[in-house]
């Protein structure tokens, strides 16, 4: 069992490229396997040994992998390669790969069906466009003092509570969106309305809390998707 | 030649037009079409309109190559021998620390009888460049074609290798650049 076990470990290193398949002994292995067999009896025994047979085979079939691409390719070996390597400047490692390469050729540039495309996908960004270039002048809001903003908030709190439960995008709609966004996330974060995401839908929805939540609700609302004029 | 003659070879040009736009314009991260993509396009008998196509891109220094990537051939247009003298080595964009990571890296894996452990290819670069730098390009290097990912953790030539890069030159190349320094004035083989 120690040799198959054996086998099928330098198989495992042959096949990770850590070990030179012709240093594996196989005319060895293949003889101790014969010996071994005559005791293998029963099916347990018998399926590690055609285990070792396949990587015996698989070490011969690396070695025929091996000669073919060092018949084809290059006469390059580890010895050589480390000492060119230990020796060359990253330029003339460069310049060797250069003069033995032919690059591909490519034109990269935009045809009109990729253009077209681009576009069609580019529809949603358009409206974030919209969101992005709108100036938000603070001096023209009535954003302005501590005081006037609190009763903004308390009144948008006042007005959901009235409503009941109510979908966000339509409420901050039915105004200065910024605006009664941004006072509505104050609201939030100070526990005075509650928020619901639909796990299915993603529709977000609030409603005024009957008594100031413990602990306020922090969600990310990218107004970018709300199509707002 | 007849009427019909002439109309079937404008035919043809057609298609060897065709075939040219879908082989140079860059439309993926990686050059070159798949066979199915030519079929779709070109018909059953592409490969009589790549040779067709071949014989037109000679005149301009270019071939049409045809390489085995995961087991469906890959077509791409190539320098036809090697690029011009006297440039900057830029294959693929790198820079030259990158065409010589390649360099290396390939060479390596040729060396090694076409397979290595990343772990050892990654040591190799990390003597040139920084530990981070050197797995960075192999990454690249693996995602751009020109290594791939082998059984238990170990790198094969990739699909690209076997398209732009002559094995045979390299090693003659870094056989000469090995000698050059070893011989050189410079060597420490050398008394003073």
């Amino acid at each position: 069992m120690e040799s198959v076990k054996r086998i099928v470990d330098a198989w495992h290193k042959v096949q990770s490229g850590e070990v030179d398949p012709f240093s594996v002994d196989v005319p060895e292995m293949l003889i101790n396997l014969n010996r071994s067999l005559p005791d293998r009896k029963t099916l347990s025994e018998l399926v590690p040994d055609a285990q070792a047979i396949n990587a015996v085979s698989g070490i011969v079939g690396e070695q025929g992998r091996q000669v073919d691409f060092l018949a084809s390719s290059a006469a390059l070996t580890p010895y050589v390669v480390e000492k060119a390597i230990e020796n060359a400047s990253l330029d003339g490692l460069a310049h060797a790969l250069w003069d033995s390469a032919s690059p591909c050729a490519e034109l990269p540039q935009l045809t009109t069906e990729a253009l077209l495309y681009s576009l069609a996908t580019w529809k949603p960004p358009s409206k974030r466009k919209r969101w992005t270039a709108r100036e938000f002048k603070v001096e023209t809001t009535s954003i302005a003092t501590t005081q006037d903003f609190t009763t903004e908030v308390g009144s948008l709190v006042s007005e959901l509570r009235a409503r009941g439960v109510v979908d966000y995008s339509s409420f901050i709609k039915e105004g200065d969106p910024i605006r009664r966004a941004y006072a509505l996330s104050f609201a939030i974060t100070y526990g005075l309305v509650d928020v619901k995401v639909d796990p299915i839908t993603r529709a977000i929805s609030i409603a005024a809390s009957s008594r100031k939540l413990k602990t306020s609700t922090s969600l990310v609302i990218p107004l970018e998707e709300y199509e707002v004029e | 030649m007849n009427e019909e003659d002439q109309e079937e070879r404008t035919r043809m040009m057609e298609r060897v037009a065709l075939a040219a736009q879908l082989l140079l314009l860059k439309r993926h991260r990686n050059p070159g079409v798949r066979e199915w993509e030519l079929k779709r396009v070109l018909g059953e008998d592409y490969r009589a309109v790549l040779v067709a196509l071949s014989e037109k891109l000679s005149e301009l220094g270019l071939e049409v190559k045809e390489v085995d990537d995961g087991g469906t051939p890959r077509f791409l247009v190539t320098i036809r021998g090697r690029p011009p003298k006297g440039i900057e080595p830029a294959l693929a964009g790198y820079r030259v620390d990158a065409v010589a990571a390649l360099a290396t890296a390939v060479a390596f894996v040729a060396a090694h009888g076409g397979k290595s452990p990343q772990q050892k290819i990654e040591e190799v670069l990390a003597s040139k460049l920084s530990r981070t730098r050197a797995r960075l390009l192999l990454q690249r290097f693996i995602d751009d074609g020109y290594l791939k990912a082998g059984p238990s953790g170990s790198l094969e030539l990739g699909w690209r290798t076997s398209a732009e890069i002559d094995l045979k030159e390299l090693s003659s190349r870094l056989i000469s650049l090995s000698s050059e320094r070893t011989s050189g004035p410079d060597s420490s083989s050398q008394p003073p």
